[in-house]
């Protein structure tokens, strides 16, 4: 890191925070502090909705995954434009007009308080973890690949969004994501030009786009129907959608980015946007990784990119055995970019049987280079039990930090800084609206005013924030984190999709139906965790439709109730 | 509104209003739409754009497998 690196990292995050502090410096009731007054329009809406979900995992890890797994990650977003069609269809409307601050507050009118304090309570435990996952992820990244106190980091980043997505609630959180967005992807637009920059001279766009192609990183679509593939084009329709229905219609970190719409108007477009843009940008930021993998064929790439690992196994009893690892992978290196030229100079001379031999030989080398990485994580695991052996989220960085020039390091950090700070703000803000509208104010206080509630939200960010930073500290051992994050997600989701389809779908389910429902959807979705090797995007649609069909069975068998609702229609 | 959140209304789901059992989800043709005669055009149009780029992404994959 060079001063103007500094200059242009410290001034940009000093910049986001003052400009949190700054747009949410009025005071306000309740309604102005959890939901902006509901008062935003829809390109607020939608770029903030993309920044809730684009998290610093995002930038890291993903241009990793498409660096050692090529680009069919993208499918895992494919059912999401449908989802964001059906809710604004189904759920906008409804959410709108019951003027509601959260979720779960809906499934209160139709399956009573058990049920909205289960849902809300899944909700805590996931997106509390979660958000300390996303506050771990560049910090971790950062301190192994420049050096720098992961703990300070954790620290340092978690208090700076504190500070202004608890003094400003949600409408500092809505308008600086707009900026972090921006800027984040302002920063991969960089990084992208440089790594195609950086190409040998005599290589063209279209020829990197044919190496990249040909070993196997530009796959974006795979129509090859198989469960236990994690990313394939049916796991990515099919279950990315159960995935995105649940995530941005139950999950409130997302529900109260719509919420905030001056109409139902405003927040459906919000979600349609998020809709289209969505797919485009994540194989843009996939593409990145893919020109990054096609920019190590021409420049040695490390044998492993986890540096801190790295220095653990040099220094071990293995030592030997991996730089016997790292001397084959230089060779192997060598080898493989007399091959990508060969492949080169027979495409551009048109000649089929040299280009097919020259892929051959290529997709051979690349194979034992594989194994050559997969015997030093191996090793690292041997050095250290339980290590991270996975280098996904450290190949991004270590290209920014060893090729980017001076400015643009300070750029892609603060862009990386930036998306963590977005994801985590909008995290914090909705456990505090989900702690204070559905337990505090439903379960303790019934009768707080605005101004005690406003004042227990701020409070409760900055829980929410220390326990973030708490989990921060532990959450190692996770492998990809982006899947981290996913996976931890499909544990709940199906479940509690079950139970707003049956609110939203259902005119006769009880809520102790829906309830055991969800009990035994959640069984199901465990089971196939922990004993089916089962592809994790399908426990969305396992818990979503098990929950269901259980609910509507268990309502066969139990005396008929009336909801809230039907019985407040008696009445009046 | 703001009053009644001062007094706690609102912190129940049962007081909220309208109940839920008639709220069963249909399109709402009453909202405006921006630039399209209605919010079919605009869903479809979503999903017209879904299709293609995974035309698009086909296409690529295999001109350059």
């Amino acid at each position: 890191m060079r001063p103007i690196d500094w200059i242009v990292l410290i001034g940009t995050l000093v910049a986001i925070v003052a400009y949190g502090t700054w747009k949410g410096r009025h005071k306000k009731d309740l309604d102005g502090y959890l939901l902006a007054g509901r008062q935003l329009k829809w390109p607020t809406i939608a770029l903030s909705i993309m920044a809730t979900q684009a998290s610093a995992i995002t930038f890291l890890s993903t241009p990793g995954q498409a660096y050692t797994d090529g680009m069919r990650f993208v499918q895992f977003y494919l059912g999401l434009p449908i989802a964001m069609v059906i809710l604004s269809i189904t759920a906008v409307p409804i959410y709108h007009r019951l003027k509601i601050f959260t979720a779960y507050e809906y499934l209160e009118t139709r399956f009573g308080v058990g049920t909205r304090t289960l849902t809300s309570l899944l909700f805590l435990i996931q997106r509390g973890l979660s958000t300390g996952i996303t506050l771990y992820a560049p910090a971790l990244i950062v301190s192994v690949i420049l050096g720098w106190n992961i703990h300070v980091t954790n620290v340092v980043v978690g208090l700076l969004v504190v500070i202004y997505t608890a003094s400003g609630g949600t409408k500092a959180v809505s308008r600086t994501q707009v900026h972090q967005l921006l800027i984040a992807l302002g920063g991969m637009a960089v990084a992208l030009i440089i790594a195609i920059h950086s190409l040998p001279q005599d290589v063209t766009l279209v020829e990197a786009f044919r190496v990249a192609g040909r070993m196997g990183r530009l796959n974006a679509i795979d129509f090859h129907f198989d469960p236990k593939t994690q990313y394939n084009f049916w796991s990515g329709l099919i279950g990315g959608a159960f995935l995105a229905l649940s995530y941005f219609g139950t999950d409130q970190s997302q529900v109260q980015r719509y919420l905030t719409g001056s109409s139902i108007t405003e927040s459906r477009l919000g979600l349609l946007i998020n809709g289209m843009v969505k797919v485009p940008m994540q194989f843009f930021i996939l593409f990145v990784g893919a020109m990054v993998f096609v920019f190590y064929q021409f420049v040695a790439p490390p044998l492993f990119f986890n540096t801190v690992q790295r220095a653990k196994v040099s220094t071990s009893q293995y030592a030997a055995e991996y730089e016997k690892l790292e001397a084959q992978h230089q060779t192997q290196f060598t080898e493989k970019r007399a091959d990508v030229q060969r492949l080169l100079t027979a495409m551009r001379a048109h000649d089929d049987a040299a280009t097919a031999s020259a892929t051959t030989a290529l997709r051979d080398v690349q194979q034992r280079e594989t194994a050559t990485r997969t015997a030093a994580a191996s090793l690292i695991n041997r050095t250290q039990p339980g290590a991270d052996n996975s280098d996904t989220n450290y190949i991004f960085l270590t290209f920014v930090i060893d090729y980017l020039p001076a400015g643009v390091v300070g750029l892609v950090l603060a862009a990386i800084f930036c998306a963590a700070m977005s994801a985590t703000s909008s995290g914090l803000n909705s456990l505090a609206s989900t702690t204070v509208v559905d337990i505090f104010r439903r379960l303790g206080k019934p009768h707080a005013t605005d101004a005690e509630c406003v004042r227990l939200s701020k409070l409760s960010t900055i829980a929410w924030g220390l326990f973030a930073i708490a989990f921060a500290e532990f959450a190692n051992r996770l492998g990809s984190l982006i899947e981290a994050v996913n996976k931890l997600g499909s544990l709940f989701y199906g479940t509690i999709l079950a139970i707003f389809l049956l609110a939203f779908y259902t005119k006769r389910v009880s809520g102790t139906a829906a309830f055991l429902g969800a009990l035994i959807g959640e069984a199901a979705v465990v089971w196939c965790a922990l004993a089916t090797d089962l592809a994790w995007l399908w426990w969305n649609v396992i818990g979503c439709v098990v929950g269901v069909l259980a609910a509507l069975i268990v309502q066969r068998f139990v005396p008929e109730q009336r909801t809230n609702a039907e019985t407040a229609q008696l009445s009046s | 509104m703001s009053d009644a959140r001062e007094s706690g209304v609102g912190s129940r789901g049962s007081e909220l209003g309208s109940p839920t059992t008639s709220e069963a989800p249909t399109p709402d043709t009453r909202q405006p739409t921006p630039g399209a005669p209605n919010w079919r055009l605009i869903y479809s149009a979503v999903i017209i754009e879904l299709t293609i780029l995974i035309v698009i992404f086909y296409a690529f994959t295999k001109a350059f497998a």
